[in-house]
């Protein structure tokens, strides 16, 4: 039994712009979407080749073929779709963002999740001004396929845990819709630069240093007290991978024990926020030599508790299920490929009638 | 090693490879340019179905900022995550320094096959117009926990 809380649908053809608001479907149908390049060269990275689509089309933008490609062959009771974020990440214009958010939703919910129930979505909105996010959020919270927000990780102007967000998030917290934090497309300049350090000159540079971005997202949130501001908002990581978080928990929690007059709101240790509020997806699964040490890090961070798989599909770092290792046991696998997110996203717990399917085969 | 009929030559295409049972697992014969190349249908990093990659020259190096491209030495890359197997000699071209010992190097070079020797990349010549592959096919190793866990799937 599986949730998988990472995997990017795309649409067949340009037909979505049709649904934006003037002045911005004309100035779409003329120019094209608006869009910050990086200089770096993704599609190097980029897509699996063996996830085109059986009519030539761009990967994941066939519903059916994904059906087939991954959620029958693997046997998944729920994806999230997550899209891409090109078109949103880093453009300063929030008014246009809002209104390609808007089209880019409702595409989705049409064409997408009425589709099929395994399809859940998170929604995209525009973090460029989060009045106007809380709006979106407002707008489709309530709509049963929709399980989160999703948010433009290497794209924020301002660190995440600032007041500056707090619409946002007390709009996310009303609706009980967790954050699903993502990097944007690493080829747009979303960020000051591609990386915490700069620009760097490779998709393998950037796409290595993507935790760098969550390290200090994390400790935004921690320090500006956001989880006792918003006790009941929860935060997913994904695509960082998992082996940067033990270093982050011991060395916040040290630094807070000496420090902790810079931030007096905090009445746990950070790391116990992060255990309550703060769930990361798998993939990229580090691959060390020895694959005891990947465990250690699970234990580090309880794993069990803390990790939700994902398969990134049809990207080129996808993650099978099977990279989580058997070794962990039956009922932490369990949690980490379905239990944790079905919580984490409050979807309904498996029916007696799913699990006797289960069982059988 | 056993000979194999695999293709007529027209059943193959650049980018269009044809794929043939042996001894219960996949062969593909790639064509690329004049040449043709058949290769067990497994990568060594995750078991994707290599031949649905892309053949491309090799980008090489000296030293950095001595970047340099070998056309000639062609390279079959992963459908999934773009691991790349040089095909000329026929083997993998690992992300790990030469000469390290690391389980994932050994495993995929001493067990699960793709080594010249043990001819994943079966050799390949013409009969008439029709493709013949040479393949030793048998799964990795016994002792390869990698073997295993890609059994169980």
């Amino acid at each position: 039994m599986i949730i998988d809380c990472d995997v990017h649908h795309a649409f067949s053809g340009n037909g979505w712009y049709e649904r934006l608001e003037e002045p911005y479907r004309s100035e779409v149908a003329r120019h094209g979407l608006r869009s910050l390049s990086s200089g770096i060269r993704y599609e190097e990275g980029g897509s699996r080749w063996d996830a085109k689509t059986p009519g030539g089309g761009w990967p994941g933008s066939d519903p059916d073929f994904l059906i087939q490609d991954l959620i029958e062959k693997y046997r998944m009771r729920y994806v999230l779709l997550s899209g891409w974020n090109g078109p949103f990440a880093g453009i300063p214009d929030a008014d246009y963002v809002a209104a390609v958010c808007r089209a880019f939703n409702d595409h989705t919910l049409e064409t997408w999740a009425a589709r099929d129930e395994r399809f859940k979505m998170g929604i995209h909105v525009p973090i460029q001004d989060p009045v106007l996010a809380a709006q979106e959020i407002e707008r489709l919270g309530d709509h049963p396929d929709v399980i989160a927000v999703c948010i433009f990780g290497t794209a924020s102007r301002i660190p995440f845990g600032q007041r500056f967000y707090w619409p946002l998030y007390e709009a996310a917290q009303r609706k009980n819709l967790p954050l699903h934090f993502h990097p944007s497309t690493t080829a747009v300049i979303a960020n000051a630069a591609s990386t915490p350090a700069g620009m760097a000159t490779t998709y393998l540079e950037s796409h290595t240093c993507l935790p760098q971005f969550y390290t200090a997202y994390l400790a935004s949130f921690i320090f500006e007290g956001v989880f006792e501001k918003f006790p009941g908002l929860r935060v997913a990581f994904v695509e960082g991978g998992v082996a940067w978080l033990p270093h982050l928990l011991w060395r916040m929690d040290k630094e807070f024990k000496a420090l902790r007059q810079q931030a007096p709101f905090l009445k746990r240790l950070p790391s116990e926020y992060v255990k309550s509020n703060v769930r990361l997806t798998t993939q990229p699964i580090e691959e060390p030599r020895d694959i005891a040490h990947l465990m250690q890090i699970f234990n580090m961070i309880d794993g069990d508790e803390v990790l939700m798989y994902a398969s990134d599909y049809p990207h080129f770092d996808f993650d099978e299920p099977s990279v989580i290792p058997k070794q962990l046991g039956e009922s932490t696998l369990r949690k980490i490929l379905h239990d944790n997110a079905c919580s984490f996203f409050n979807l309904p717990q498996p029916s007696k009638a799913e699990l006797a399917t289960l069982e059988a085969s | 090693m056993a000979w194999q009929r695999a293709a007529q030559v027209s059943e193959v295409a650049p980018g269009r490879p044809k794929i043939i049972e042996a001894n219960g697992r996949q062969i593909g014969v790639l064509q690329d340019g004049d040449t043709y190349f058949a290769v067990l249908n497994f990568c060594p990093h995750k078991g994707a179905p290599i031949c649905q990659g892309q053949i491309f020259g090799a980008v090489t190096a000296t030293a950095p900022g001595c970047q340099d491209y070998d056309h000639e030495r062609r390279v079959l890359r992963c459908p999934w995550h773009r691991w790349s197997s040089t095909c000329t000699p026929a083997r993998p071209w690992l992300p790990s320094p030469s000469g390290s010992n690391s389980s994932r190097s050994k495993c995929a070079e001493k067990n699960c096959g793709l080594t010249a020797e043990s001819m994943n990349w079966a050799r390949t010549g013409t009969s008439g117009a029709v493709l013949v592959v040479r393949h030793e096919c048998a799964l990795p190793g016994r002792n390869c926990a990698r073997r295993e866990r890609l059994k169980r799937g």
